[in-house]
């Protein structure tokens, strides 16, 4: 562990960029998001998440696979006649009349696929991520192959490769974290090659792969003292006491199972407008379209991020749709997070950052959705699940929103 | 398809240069079938000389033709977007340019504003029969945008 | 405030107990005090969940074309504000949704609060916003508080509203509130437009670079109504590509509001639904500034009337160059 005093940072970040194109959240118009960090960039890490996670500089929202242009070579035809294209050779010339010509077919006309494949990437280091942020790489890794999972993606490991992660424990935590809820927590080093903790004046910092030790070889680091020491895990168990834990993990997958036809999936979907917010926001959803968009003979794939909530997600070239139904597609993404990716890969597709809460345009509730289908609570009417500082799921305490105070107190729970 | 210099000493009407800043600019002119198609047809078959660097959509009516339309020409690269079609009141389809109107008038007030110069849309009225008419029209159009030279815009 | 509360329970509860309908979609507590959701009530222990409070921001019009799970035939009661009732009307309009099913209640409003304006004064989470008054009271879950000026908190567009009371309701929860007159103004729209075409071309350029496509703003929008097969997901043709940056961003906004021209009152759903905060209103207002400049009109106002571009008057004054 070492030791990096708070005036430093911006020296650090400096020295990173050397080597690498730093990724720092950054404020913007009242926004805080991951930017490209320049020197006089102000690192954004009062605020604890950024609005979308890192994942866009490993997993880009579009990206060229490769680019082709289609050529037609030659006409093998004579012109005015269905009379293949002969070339006459002399092959001799011996004298008057020359010597034997001999008639040989011209080549056949040929199309050329010219094919330009595209896999640069540039080395990175994200600073100032989160534990749910990182925990969403190490997720999609599973995905993307080359650790052990199916299916090996070279454009995602180009990137992947030379990216390091270092990782910001959380201080506050917000209400609608819940990286502890599904096995992570606020001071998880899972995906970290540093994971930096706050501690008066600096930060703490502790590598925890190869990269790691490799940055905490700038001398700007500093011994580290017991004191500080001890006040980073102080910060780290104070920010653990923070996240609830709103439903049973032992329970959830089959509980899915069992509910997969539950007409509670309707009510629960009910005020979702199918949009696309929780899933790009998302530090660890994945799926993708791949595209081909073509001018005339030339043209690129793309690949471009997807989400379940798109009503053409399974629309097939047949015009059949499996997931027509709104309620469908709303399973289909509770069920891929936390049932179907689990099965393949014996882990959660979910790292508890509460992006999908905040961002949804109708604050549908994840863990609401867990508690209900994941079979561990019968859905009554205004039960809350989850809220700050319930330590184990327990109902919220009352909140109060409008009315006048002389109405007297109305609590209303949070659905 | 550049207009080469030499047009320049053929036509009697002015003949936008068509090469600005090394590369040609792009107009597209949407006419509809009816009116403006046919007096831009007018126009060529009585040699009236006209700029070269113009390419024509013909569709069935004014009517028809979307805003988006334009807003994608200038997206693809565009750099001026002429659309005409049938005066009103002799629509061959009798309300299609009514109803067209509206929505070119908006689009011609939304264009700006979207950091487009507005020299570069421009919508009118062009019959079978005005043959010079269109020549006037799209020859001061082109010139027009000529004169501003390619988009530069980064937004659309 | 809170006696309008009380009479949307007690017309929810009535319209339900005697079977007039079917659902009534409403306001309600979110995940935590200082959030409000769409609330669909069946019954009434769910009607005692409604509320009435200046946090009340969606358009609950956005649900009535298709994206409820009821039968096609369902009777449907709404809440709806001034400008949401402005979208039903737009719907209605166009014969879009069926008057006879529909129960309204349309509630007068004083102004609805930007809760962005809260949380940016805060570094930590707001978990709490209570509202006496004229006095906003935000808290965040460490105890951080702060106080606010009610009418400072409103949405911009709040202050240049023009219809706060319903234009169609079967009954109204309360009084009606005094209504504005005078011309439409649009003073959001002012700095914008002192812009030269360059700065405005960079502007939209760095705005629309943050859109992630994500669908929001379209799929909240209540007179989208294309919305599962909007034109923007067209592949074959493709109007917008899968590029997500700038053109493609801005032309995809474009196909959104243009198609709603004559028909979108600026009631901001889709500024509020947007995650990353792209001021859609500089789109979407300019453009009715426009129509009323053109036409003296303004959508979802009555309800004989006819979307603008889908109408025309023979003397039309326009294309006369």
């Amino acid at each position: 562990m070492k030791f990096l005093k708070e005036s430093d940072l911006p020296a650090f970040l400096e020295h990173l960029s050397g080597e690498a194109a730093v990724v720092a959240p950054a404020k913007v118009d009242g926004m805080v998001r991951f930017l490209p960090w320049s020197p006089g960039t102000e690192v954004e890490l009062e605020a604890l998440l950024a609005r979308q996670s890192a994942k866009e500089f490993i997993f880009p929202q579009w990206e060229t696979f490769l680019k082709f242009r289609y050529l037609m070579v030659c006409d093998a035809k004579r012109p005015g006649t269905t009379e293949d294209a002969k070339m006459e050779l002399r092959l001799s010339e011996e004298g008057e009349g020359g010597g034997e010509v001999v008639a040989v077919p011209a080549p056949a006309a040929h199309e050329l696929l010219m094919v330009g494949a595209e896999q640069q990437a540039v080395s990175q280091v994200i600073f100032g991520l989160r534990p749910c942020d990182a925990r969403g790489f190490v997720q999609m890794d599973r995905v993307f192959g080359g650790y052990g999972g199916f299916y090996f993606d070279p454009y995602y490991h180009a990137r992947r490769s030379v990216a390091t992660l270092l990782v910001v424990s959380c201080h506050e935590p917000r209400s609608t974290c819940f990286c502890r809820g599904v096995g992570g927590g606020p001071a998880d080093a899972e995906g970290a090659d540093v994971l930096f903790t706050r501690v008066p004046e600096g930060f703490v910092a502790q590598a925890f792969s190869d990269k790691g030790a490799a940055v905490l070889q700038y001398p700007g680091f500093e011994e580290v003292s017991e004191p500080q020491v001890a006040a980073a895990e102080q910060s780290k168990a104070r920010a653990e006491e923070m996240v609830s834990v709103p439903f049973e993990l032992e329970s959830l997958r089959e509980g899915l199972r069992a509910n997969f036809e539950s007409a509670d999936w309707q009510e629960l979907s009910r005020r979702c407008i199918s949009c696309g917010t929780c899933t790009y926001v998302c530090p660890n959803c994945y799926c993708f379209n791949v595209t081909d968009e073509v001018v005339e003979t030339q043209g690129e794939r793309l690949r471009s991020w997807d989400n379940c909530f798109n009503p053409s997600y399974t629309l097939e070239a047949s015009g059949h749709n499996p997931r027509d139904a709104k309620p469908s597609r709303f399973r289909n993404r509770f069920n891929h997070k936390f049932w179907y990716y689990p099965e393949k890969y014996d882990s959660l597709l979910c790292s508890g950052c509460g992006r999908c809460i905040t961002y949804c345009p109708t604050r549908i509730d994840i863990r609401e959705v867990l508690s209900v289908m994941g079979g561990n609570e019968t859905r009554a009417a205004g039960q809350a699940a989850g809220g700050a500082g319930a330590a184990d799921g327990q109902v919220a305490a009352d909140a109060k929103v409008g009315g006048d105070a002389a109405d007297g107190e109305e609590s209303q729970h949070g659905r | 398809m550049v207009a080469s210099a030499q047009n320049k000493e053929a036509g009697s009407a002015a003949v936008s240069e068509g090469v600005v800043q090394g590369r040609p600019i792009k107009v597209v002119a949407i006419l509809c079938n009816w009116c403006s198609y046919a007096g831009a047809d007018g126009a060529g078959t009585a040699r009236l000389s006209q700029p070269h660097d113009f390419r024509i959509v013909r569709v069935p009516c004014t009517g028809r033709v979307d805003p988006l339309l334009v807003f994608k020409a200038f997206e693809k690269g565009a750099d001026g977007v002429l659309i005409s079609g049938c005066h009103p009141g002799d629509c061959h389809y009798s309300e299609g340019n009514y109803y067209a109107r509206r929505k070119f008038e908006l689009l011609r007030r939304m264009v700006p504003h979207l950091g487009i110069e507005p020299e570069r849309f421009h919508y009118t009225w062009v019959s079978a029969s005005e043959a010079a008419r269109w020549q006037e029209v799209v020859t001061t159009f082109v010139t027009g945008v000529a004169e501003l030279g390619p988009r530069e815009g980064r937004a659309l | 405030m809170s006696d309008r509360q009380a009479i949307i329970r007690e017309l929810a509860r009535e319209a339900l107990a005697e079977g007039r309908i079917d659902c009534f979609v409403g306001w309600g507590p979110g995940y935590d005090g200082s959030q409000v959701i769409p609330v669909f009530a069946k019954d009434a222990a769910e009607v005692e969940e409604l509320q009435w409070n200046p946090l009340c921001h969606h358009n609950l019009t956005m649900f009535l074309k298709r994206k409820m799970a009821e039968p096609a035939d369902a009777r449907i009661g709404v809440c709806v504000k001034g400008c949401d009732s402005r979208t039903l009307v737009a719907l209605l309009q166009e014969g879009l949704v069926d008057r006879e099913r529909l129960y309204i209640v349309g509630v007068p409003c004083d102004g609805v609060i930007d809760r962005r304006k809260i949380d940016r004064e805060f570094a930590a989470e707001v978990v709490e916003v209570g509202v006496n008054g004229d006095t906003v009271v935000a808290r965040t879950a460490a105890g951080a508080e702060k106080h606010f000026d009610r009418p400072a908190l409103l949405l911009d567009q709040c202050a240049a509203c023009r219809f706060p009371n319903p234009r169609v309701a079967d009954d109204i929860a309360g009084d009606t509130v005094p209504e504005p007159e005078g011309e439409p103004v649009w003073p959001a729209l002012e700095e914008f437009e002192s812009l030269s075409p360059a700065e405005k071309d960079g502007l939209l350029a760095a705005v629309f670079s943050s859109c992630i496509r994500c669908f929001a703003c379209i799929h909240a929008c209540p007179v989208c109504y294309c919305w599962d097969q909007c034109v923007n997901r067209s592949r074959t043709p493709a109007l917008v590509g899968q590029r997500v940056e700038t053109p493609e961003n801005l032309m995809f906004q474009l196909v959104h509001i243009f198609h709603v021209a004559g028909r979108c009152p600026s009631c901001g759903a889709c500024d509020r639904a947007c995650p990353v905060e792209i001021p859609l209103y500089l789109l979407h207002q300019k453009m009715n500034k426009e129509l009323y400049d053109m036409l003296g009109f303004e959508a979802g106002v009555n309800v004989d009337d006819r979307p603008a571009l889908q109408a025309f008057n023979l003397d039309d004054p326009f294309g006369q160059g």
